[in-house]
C-alpha cells in the first residue's frame, strides 16, 4: 500500500491510496464517517427560553454545530464516572445566554461561551435561533464525544469519498472535515481504529489459538 | 409587439392580483351586504298588524351593517378582531339594525332603530375589520399578514361556503329524451327571483301536443291552455307570438286539440283551477289560479297580475325554441357547456338563508305585537317585541353545519389548514349539485369551455370525480349589473321590442335576448354585437356585459343575440386583436411594469376583455403572438394560467401522464408545511408544522402569486433511482437516516384539548381542580401528576397517554344520584379532560379564558416532535407517492466521486408504467440549480426543456443524462451500472405512522354486545371478518376459529332450559336454576354462546318471536 498526498489544505484532503483492496479503502471511508470519535452538543439544560423555537429543535440545532474536537476527553461509555451526566473528564461545557435587548437579533454559534477552549464551534458564523425584542435565551450545553453510527452530528466529515480504478487498483480518497479535527488526523485515526479492531480481532482468536 | 414570457406574465400576474385569488367569495359577500340585504327588507317592505279595528302597519326602511362585535356576559360591547374569535370559540358577526316605522292609518310614528340579530362576517370582506390593515398592522392583531380571508369564524371554527355551480337560471335549455317510443322534447327553465326557485318544464311529448309543468299544479298543463289563461284568447295570435314561420305555426296542431276545453280565458283559469281546488266554488278556483299562474310560473318575470304578458311572451318562444329542435332547426342545448353554468357564490347563498331568517322573524314581530297590544292596547315598543335570536341562530347554526334551507346540506366546510395550498384550493372549489352517487358521465367529463376556467387536473378521484372542481387562476366570475341598463340600451340602439316588431322583422331579423329573456328584435344582429362590443372596449358598456352571436343553424332558422349581465358567470382574460395584430403593445407592458398603469385601465381602454365561455364562442384564439393570422380576434395571455392553485406547483407537467397531475393535485394539499405565520395563536383542533421548509429550486412561475415561496410545503432532497436490497419495493422509498439526523423532514404535530367549566340548572357547575381520590371516575394518582393546584397542567410538561390535561369535577349527571346519600352532600364526578390513549407529547401553550356564555374556557395545544420513521408517506409533485422502508446510514448509501450521498433512493419500478417524465425533468432541473446556485422555471408549457437542461448539465462537467457513476457504500465496489441521481422537491404527507399503528391484546368491549370495541381512538381490538373466517374454515382449523370467534370475542354462558328450549337464569338467593315456563319441571343446562347471539334471542322474543334451543348431548 502506498499513499500519495495530492492537496493538504485546512479543512479538505486529497490522497491517493494505490495497492489497495477495495474492502480497505471503503473500511477506511466507513470508519471516517462512523467511527473516529468527535465532540458534538449531546445535552442541552435550558433554563430559559422564551424565544419561538422550542427546546427539542434548540438543542438539535445546538448539536449540529461543529465544535473542535479534544481528544483528551474520554468517550462517556468507557468514562470512570459512570455518570449520566458525565463529568469534567467526558464532557466540555458550553453556555449561552442572550436577551434580544432593541429589535430582532440572530444569535451565531460565536455566542456560545465554552468552558474549555479547545471545545469550542468550528465557526463563529451559523445561526442558531432569531429572537425579537425581550426574548431571552439561557442554556447549559454538554459537548461529548461521539460516534457517527449514533448519530450524524458526530460525522467528523461533510464528505469521504474515492473513485478507483479496478485495474490499477488505485483510490483517488477525498476527505473534508467538518472542521472538529484536521483530515490527516482523521485518516490517521480511522488507521488507529482499523488496527485496534484487527488487534481486537487477534486477541479474541487468541483464546481460539490456546485450546 | 415582440413582447417576452416574462412580460405577459407580469400581464397576467396583473390579473391575479386585481381580481384576487378569493375575491370571488369577499365580491359576493360584500355586495350581499351592500345591496342583497337591503333586497330582501325591501320585499317585505310594510308588515301588517292584525290587531282588530284599528289599522297599524310596520314599515320597514333601511338596513344596516355595523363593525365585527361581541357581547360579552356581562352585557358589555366589545369590538373584535378574528384572532381573539378563533381562540374564545366565538362568533366573528357584525349587528344588523333596521330601521322600522310603525304607521297607523296613514300616519306614520317615530322611526326605530331595532337590533335585528348578527351577521357572520366574512374575513377581509368591507365591513371585517381586517379589510383597512396593512401588513404590519395585521400581524398586531395576530394574523398571518399573507391570509386569503373570504371564510367565517362561527364558534371559533373557520368555515367556508363552497361555491355551487349550478344551470343557469331563467334560461330556457331545451332537450331531447329518448325514453319511449318517440322522442320527449323538453325545455327546462330554472326561474329563480330572490330566494325563490321554481322549475318549470314544457314538453312536446309523443302525441304532438306541447304541454307545461309548473310548481303548485299536480298535472302537466296544455300549452294552449295556459297562454289563454294568460290573456292570449285567440288561436292565430298565438300562433303569431311562438313564429312566424308556417313550418313553425303547423307543429302546434295538435296542440290546439288539446285545448278545446278551454278556447277563453276564464275557461283556461277555470281549467287550472280545477286542478287546484277542484269541487270548490268559481271564485275561490279563479283566486287561487290566478295566484299559482302570478306566483309559481316564471316568477322571475314578476309575480304580479301585470307581468302576465311578459309571461306569455316567454312561454311563446320557449314553445318556438322546442319546436325548432324537433324540426332540426335548431339543435338542443348543451347542458355541460359552460355558458348555461353559473357560480353561486357566499353572497347569493347567505341571501336564500336571511331571506328565509328574516320572514321568521317579521312573522313572529307580527305575532308578537298583535299579543301584546291586544292585552296592552297601544303602548307598544318594536324593540322590545323583537327576538333578534331568530336570525343570529338560525344564519349561525347554518354556517356552523352546512345545513341549508331547503335541506341542502355539505354547503359549508371546514377550511383546510393542513398547509397554505390546501387552504386557498379549498376556498376556490367549486361543487355540482348533481348526485354523486348517479353515474351523470357528461357531467363529470372536461368540457372545452372549460379551458382557462376550471382546473383540467385538480378534482377529486373517486365518487366526486369531475363534480368538484377548482377556479383555474385565469378565472374571475362576473358580478353583475342590472339587466335594465342594458334593455334600455339595446331599446336606443335599435332593438324593437317584441309586441311592436313587424312580422317581416320577426322573420328576417335576429332575436336579441338579455339575460335569457327575449327582449326585442334587431335588424343585423352581427352589426349590432360588433358596436355593442365597441362599446364596451370604450368603456361606455360595464365590462362585465358580455355578447354573444349565436348564427342561424339553417337557412330559415333565427339567429340570437345574448346579451348576459348577470352574476356568477365565470370568464378569462384575452388580449384584444384587431387585423392580425395584438392591442396590446410593449409600451403598455412597459407602463404595466412601472405601475402607471393597472390591468382595469387596460380592460377600459379595450386592450384585454373578460369573456365568458357563450361570447367566446365568437372568437379564435391565438395561443401565441407567431400564431396570430388575419381570422384570429383574440391572444391568449399565458398558457399556463388555464391550471389551478395546486396543479400550477407541479414543475414540467406537459411531461407526464395526466392523471399523475391529478393525484399530485390531491396530494399538494395533505402535504406539511407552513400553513400559517400565526400558528402560535391559533386554535386548529389538529395542525402540523414542518420544521425547515425550503422552496423548491424548480419553481413555476404561478407559485410567486399565491405565496408559496413564502409558505412553502416540502424540501429539496438528492434523489437516487436505484433497487436497494428490496427495501423500496412497492413504491417504498429509502431515507439516509444522517438526513434524518440532521433535520430533514422534522415536523410538529399540535393537537388541542378543550374543557369548559359548564354552568347547570340549580346552580350547580364544574371545577377546575385536582379531584379528590375517590371520586366517581377517578383515574388514579398518577394521571393527575402533572397538572397545579387550578386543575390546569403548565406548559413544557411532558404527557403521555391519558394524562390528565386539565383537572374537572362535575355535578352528578342525574339529580336522583345523590338523593340517598344526602348526608354526605352532592357526590362529584370526575371529568377531567386527558391525552388520548395513544398520543404523547409537551404542552406547548395553555390558554385560559371565558367562553360567551361567561364560563371558564382552558384549551392546551399539545406539540409532539415528529421525526420521519420507518412507514411515513412522502411524495414528489409527480404523483409518485411512497412510505419510508427502511432508514439506512449514510454509510451504507451508496455515493459518487464528489461525496454526494442521496437522501432518498426510489425504486425504477415507479417509473414506467406511471410514465411521469415531469419528475426526471425535474431532476435534471434541480441537480442544475443546485450546482448553478439559481432557480430553474419548471412552468408548464413554458420552461427550458429537458435537453437543455441537459445541456447545462454537461456544460457543468456532469452526464447529459444526469447520470453518474456511484459506489455500493457497503462492499465499496463501483455499481455496475450509472444512476440517476438529481434533486427533487419532496413533500411530506401529513399521514404518519404515529397516528396510525395500533395494536391490541386484551381491552375493553362495547356495552351492548361485550364484543371488543372498534378503532384505534378507543383501544379497539382488529377486527376477524368475513373473508378471515372464511379462510380458516377452509382450511378446517375449527379451534381457532372458536378462539378467534367466541373465546377471545363474546363468550357467554347461557342457561337453557332443555325441556321448553328458552332462557332460563341462575337465582343467586337460591342458588337455583330457573325457567319460568317449565319451573319444576324445567332440566337446565349452562351453555356457551356468542353473547351477540343471546342478544339477538331475546330480541327476537322482544318482537313477539318465540326461539327455541335444542340441546343436544355433545357428540
Amino acid at each position: 500500500m502506498d499513499i500519495k498526498i495530492l492537496t493538504r489544505e485546512p479543512e479538505t484532503l486529497r490522497f491517493i491510496l494505490s495497492d489497495a483492496s477495495t474492502a480497505f479503502a471503503n473500511a477506511l471511508r466507513r470508519i471516517m464517517i462512523s467511527e473516529v470519535p468527535i465532540m458534538a452538543i449531546d445535552d442541552v439544560m435550558v433554563l430559559e427560553n422564551n424565544s419561538v423555537m422550542y427546546d427539542e429543535i434548540l438543542a438539535h440545532r445546538l448539536g449540529l454545530v461543529p465544535v473542535t474536537t479534544d481528544q483528551s476527553y474520554n468517550l462517556p461509555e468507557e468514562c470512570s464516572c459512570k455518570s449520566e451526566l458525565g463529568c469534567e473528564k467526558c464532557r466540555a461545557s458550553l453556555s449561552l445566554e442572550i436577551e434580544a435587548s432593541e429589535a430582532s437579533e440572530v444569535v451565531y454559534s460565536s455566542q456560545l461561551k465554552p468552558e474549555n477552549p479547545d471545545v469550542r464551534p468550528v465557526s463563529d458564523k451559523i445561526p442558531i435561533v432569531k429572537l425579537t425584542q425581550g426574548q431571552r435565551i439561557k442554556l447549559e450545553a454538554y459537548a461529548r464525544l461521539g460516534r457517527g453510527r449514533v448519530h450524524a452530528k458526530w460525522q467528523p466529515v461533510s464528505a469521504a469519498t474515492y473513485s478507483y480504478d479496478p485495474k490499477t487498483r488505485t483510490f483517488n480518497f477525498l476527505v473534508e472535515s467538518t472542521g472538529t479535527l484536521p483530515p490527516e488526523k482523521l485518516v490517521l485515526q480511522a488507521a488507529r481504529i482499523i488496527s485496534q479492531k484487527t488487534l481486537g480481532f487477534e486477541e479474541g482468536l487468541g483464546g481460539i489459538g490456546q485450546n | 409587439m415582440a413582447v417576452t414570457q416574462t412580460q405577459l406574465w407580469n400581464l397576467a400576474k396583473e390579473f391575479i392580483h386585481d381580481s384576487g385569488l378569493v375575491r370571488q367569495h369577499i365580491d359576493s359577500y360584500n355586495d350581499f351586504v351592500e345591496r342583497g340585504l337591503q333586497a330582501i327588507v325591501d320585499e317585505v317592505a310594510e308588515l301588517p298588524i292584525d290587531i282588530g279595528d284599528y289599522p297599524l302597519r310596520i314599515r320597514l326602511g333601511k338596513i344596516e351593517i355595523g363593525a365585527p362585535r361581541v357581547i360579552e356576559v356581562d352585557g358589555t360591547e366589545r369590538s373584535i378582531y378574528p384572532a381573539e374569535a378563533r381562540i374564545r370559540n366565538l362568533t366573528y358577526a357584525a349587528p344588523l339594525h333596521m330601521e322600522m316605522i310603525p304607521v297607523i292609518g296613514e300616519r306614520e310614528g317615530q322611526p326605530e332603530m331595532v337590533y335585528i340579530g348578527d351577521l357572520p362576517v366574512m374575513l377581509k370582506s368591507r365591513i371585517c375589520l381586517l379589510s383597512k390593515l396593512g401588513p404590519d398592522e395585521l400581524i398586531g392583531v395576530g394574523e398571518d399578514p399573507i391570509d386569503p380571508g373570504g371564510y367565517f369564524i362561527v364558534n371559533g371554527s373557520e368555515r367556508v361556503i363552497v361555491a355551487l355551480e349550478d344551470l343557469a337560471a331563467n334560461r330556457i335549455l331545451v332537450d331531447v329524451e329518448h325514453t319511449g317510443v318517440n322522442p320527449t322534447y323538453k325545455a327546462k327553465i330554472f326561474s329563480t327571483t330572490v330566494g325563490f326557485r321554481a322549475r318549470i318544464e314544457c314538453a312536446l311529448k309523443g302525441d304532438g301536443g306541447v304541454y307545461v309543468t309548473m310548481p303548485g299544479i299536480p298535472s302537466d298543463i296544455p300549452f294552449m291552455i295556459l297562454m289563454r289563461a294568460l290573456g292570449f284568447e285567440e288561436d292565430a295570435k298565438i300562433a303569431e307570438l311562438v313564429s312566424t314561420a308556417p313550418h313553425v305555426q303547423d307543429e302546434l296542431e295538435a296542440s290546439y286539440e288539446k285545448s278545446l276545453e278551454a278556447t277563453n280565458a276564464r275557461d283556461a283559469m277555470l281549467y287550472l283551477g280545477n286542478r287546484l281546488a277542484p269541487g270548490q266554488v268559481d271564485e275561490y278556483r279563479l283566486k287561487k289560479a290566478e295566484s299559482v299562474l302570478d306566483r309559481n310560473f316564471l316568477p322571475h318575470l314578476g309575480r304580479l297580475h301585470s307581468d302576465r304578458k311578459e309571461k306569455a311572451l316567454f312561454l311563446a318562444e320557449i314553445a318556438t325554441r322546442i319546436i325548432e329542435v324537433k324540426q332540426g332547426k335548431r339543435s338542443s342545448d348543451d347542458k355541460d357547456h359552460y355558458a348555461n353554468k353559473r357560480l353561486k357564490l357566499a353572497g347569493s347563498l347567505l341571501a336564500e338563508l336571511f331571506r328565509i331568517s328574516f320572514r321568521n322573524l317579521t312573522r313572529d314581530l307580527k305575532y308578537q305585537l298583535e299579543r301584546i297590544t291586544i292585552r296592552r292596547h297601544i303602548e307598544f315598543s318594536i324593540a322590545n317585541a323583537i327576538r333578534p335570536g331568530i336570525i343570529t341562530e338560525r344564519v349561525q347554526h347554518a354556517i356552523a353545519t352546512g345545513n341549508w334551507v331547503r335541506g341542502r346540506i355539505g354547503v359549508t366546510q371546514l377550511l383546510d389548514r393542513t398547509n397554505f395550498i390546501s387552504t386557498l384550493s379549498h376556498l376556490r372549489r367549486l361543487q355540482s349539485p348533481l348526485s354523486r352517487s348517479q353515474p351523470n358521465l357528461e357531467a363529470r367529463d372536461l368540457h372545452p369551455t372549460h379551458y382557462g376556467r376550471l382546473c383540467p387536473d385538480e378534482t377529486p378521484e373517486g365518487s366526486n370525480c369531475g363534480l368538484v372542481k377548482n377556479l383555474a387562476l385565469s378565472s374571475s366570475i362576473s358580478v353583475g349589473i342590472e339587466p335594465r341598463e342594458m334593455v334600455d340600451r339595446l331599446r336606443r340602439m335599435g332593438v324593437v321590442p317584441v309586441d311592436e316588431a313587424d312580422k317581416k322583422l320577426r322573420t328576417t331579423g335576429g332575436k336579441v335576448l338579455v339575460d335569457g329573456f327575449l327582449s326585442g328584435y334587431a335588424k343585423d344582429p352581427v352589426g349590432l354585437a360588433a358596436e355593442l362590443r365597441e362599446y364596451r372596449r370604450e368603456g361606455k358598456v360595464s365590462s362585465e356585459v358580455n355578447f354573444a352571436y349565436q348564427p342561424p343553424e339553417t337557412d330559415d332558422g333565427r339567429s340570437e343575440l345574448h346579451v348576459n349581465c348577470d352574476a356568477g358567470r365565470v370568464r378569462r382574460p384575452l388580449i384584444l386583436v384587431e387585423n392580425g395584430r395584438p392591442r396590446l403593445t410593449e409600451e403598455h407592458l412597459l407602463q404595466l411594469e412601472q405601475g402607471r398603469i393597472t390591468w382595469q385601465d387596460l380592460v377600459r381602454s379595450g386592450i384585454v376583455e373578460l369573456l365568458d365561455a357563450d361570447e367566446e364562442e365568437n372568437t379564435l384564439v391565438a395561443m401565441y403572438e407567431h400564431e396570430l393570422g388575419k381570422e384570429h380576434t383574440h391572444l391568449e395571455i399565458t398558457p399556463y394560467t388555464m391550471l389551478g392553485i395546486a396543479a400550477s406547483l407541479i414543475p414540467f407537467p406537459e411531461h407526464n401522464q395526466s392523471p399523475r397531475n391529478a393525484y399530485e393535485s390531491a396530494m399538494a394539499k395533505q402535504a406539511l408545511g407552513v400553513f400559517s405565520t400565526n400558528y402560535f395563536n391559533r386554535c386548529d383542533s389538529r395542525s402540523h408544522l414542518l420544521h425547515y421548509a425550503q422552496t423548491p429550486i424548480v419553481q413555476t412561475k404561478p407559485m410567486e402569486v399565491f405565496n408559496f415561496l413564502e409558505r412553502p410545503s416540502g424540501q429539496n432532497v438528492v434523489v437516487a433511482i436505484l433497487s436497494f436490497q428490496g427495501y423500496n419495493m412497492e413504491d417504498a422509498i429509502i431515507i439516509n437516516k444522517s438526513s434524518v439526523d440532521r433535520g430533514l423532514f422534522r415536523s410538529t404535530f399540535y393537537r388541542i384539548y378543550e374543557a369548559e367549566s359548564r354552568q347547570y340548572l340549580g346552580g350547580l357547575r364544574d371545577k377546575f381542580e385536582i379531584p379528590e381520590a375517590g371520586i366517581r371516575g377517578y383515574r388514579g394518582d398518577r394521571y393527575y401528576r402533572l397538572i397545579e393546584e387550578d386543575g390546569i397542567i403548565s406548559p413544557e410538561a411532558e404527557v403521555s397517554g391519558n394524562t390528565v390535561l386539565v383537572g374537572r369535577t362535575s355535578p352528578p349527571r342525574f339529580l336522583e344520584e345523590y338523593r340517598e346519600f344526602e348526608v354526605k352532600g352532592p357526590t362529584k364526578r370526575d371529568s377531567s379532560v386527558t391525552m388520548r390513549p395513544s398520543e404523547e407529547g409537551t404542552i406547548d401553550q395553555v390558554f385560559v379564558t371565558e367562553s360567551i356564555e361567561g364560563s371558564r374556557l382552558v384549551k392546551v395545544k399539545v406539540r409532539d416532535l415528529r421525526i420521519p420513521e420507518l412507514g411515513d408517506k412522502f411524495a414528489s409533485r409527480h404523483g409518485q407517492k411512497g412510505v419510508i422502508g427502511l432508514l439506512v446510514p449514510q454509510e451504507d448509501m451508496p455515493f459518487t466521486v464528489d461525496g454526494v450521498v442521496p437522501d432518498v433512493i426510489i425504486n425504477p419500478h415507479a417509473i414506467p408504467s406511471r410514465m411521469t417524465i415531469g419528475q426526471f425533468v425535474e431532476t435534471l432541473g434541480g441537480k442544475v440549480a443546485s450546482q448553478m446556485g439559481e432557480i430553474v422555471d419548471g412552468t408548464a408549457f413554458e420552461n427550458i426543456g429537458p435537453s437543455a437542461l441537459g445541456d447545462v448539465l454537461e456544460k457543468l462537467g456532469f452526464e447529459k443524462s444526469g447520470r453518474e457513476s456511484l459506489y455500493n457504500g457497503i462492499t465499496g465496489e463501483k455499481l455496475a451500472a450509472d444512476l440517476f441521481i438529481g434533486v427533487v422537491y419532496y413533500q411530506k404527507l401529513h399521514q404518519t405512522v404515529a397516528d396510525k399503528m395500533h395494536a391490541r391484546a386484551r381491552g375493553q368491549v362495547q356495552m351492548l354486545t361485550r364484543q371488543p370495541t372498534e378503532g384505534r381512538a378507543r383501544g379497539g381490538g382488529l377486527r376477524f371478518g368475513e373473508m378471515e373466517r372464511d379462510c380458516l374454515i377452509g382450511h378446517g382449523a375449527s379451534a381457532l376459529l372458536r378462539d378467534r370467534l367466541l373465546e377471545e370475542s363474546d363468550k357467554y354462558t347461557a342457561f337453557v332450559c332443555e325441556t321448553c328450549g328458552t332462557l332460563a337464569y341462575h337465582d343467586i338467593k337460591q342458588n337455583k336454576y330457573i325457567c319460568k315456563i317449565d319451573a319444576e319441571k324445567a332440566v337446565v343446562s349452562p351453555v356457551s354462546i356468542s353473547y351477540a347471539f343471546k342478544l339477538l334471542v331475546q330480541e327476537l322474543m322482544a318482537l313477539g318471536i318465540a326461539p327455541r334451543l335444542n340441546l343436544e348431548e355433545r357428540a
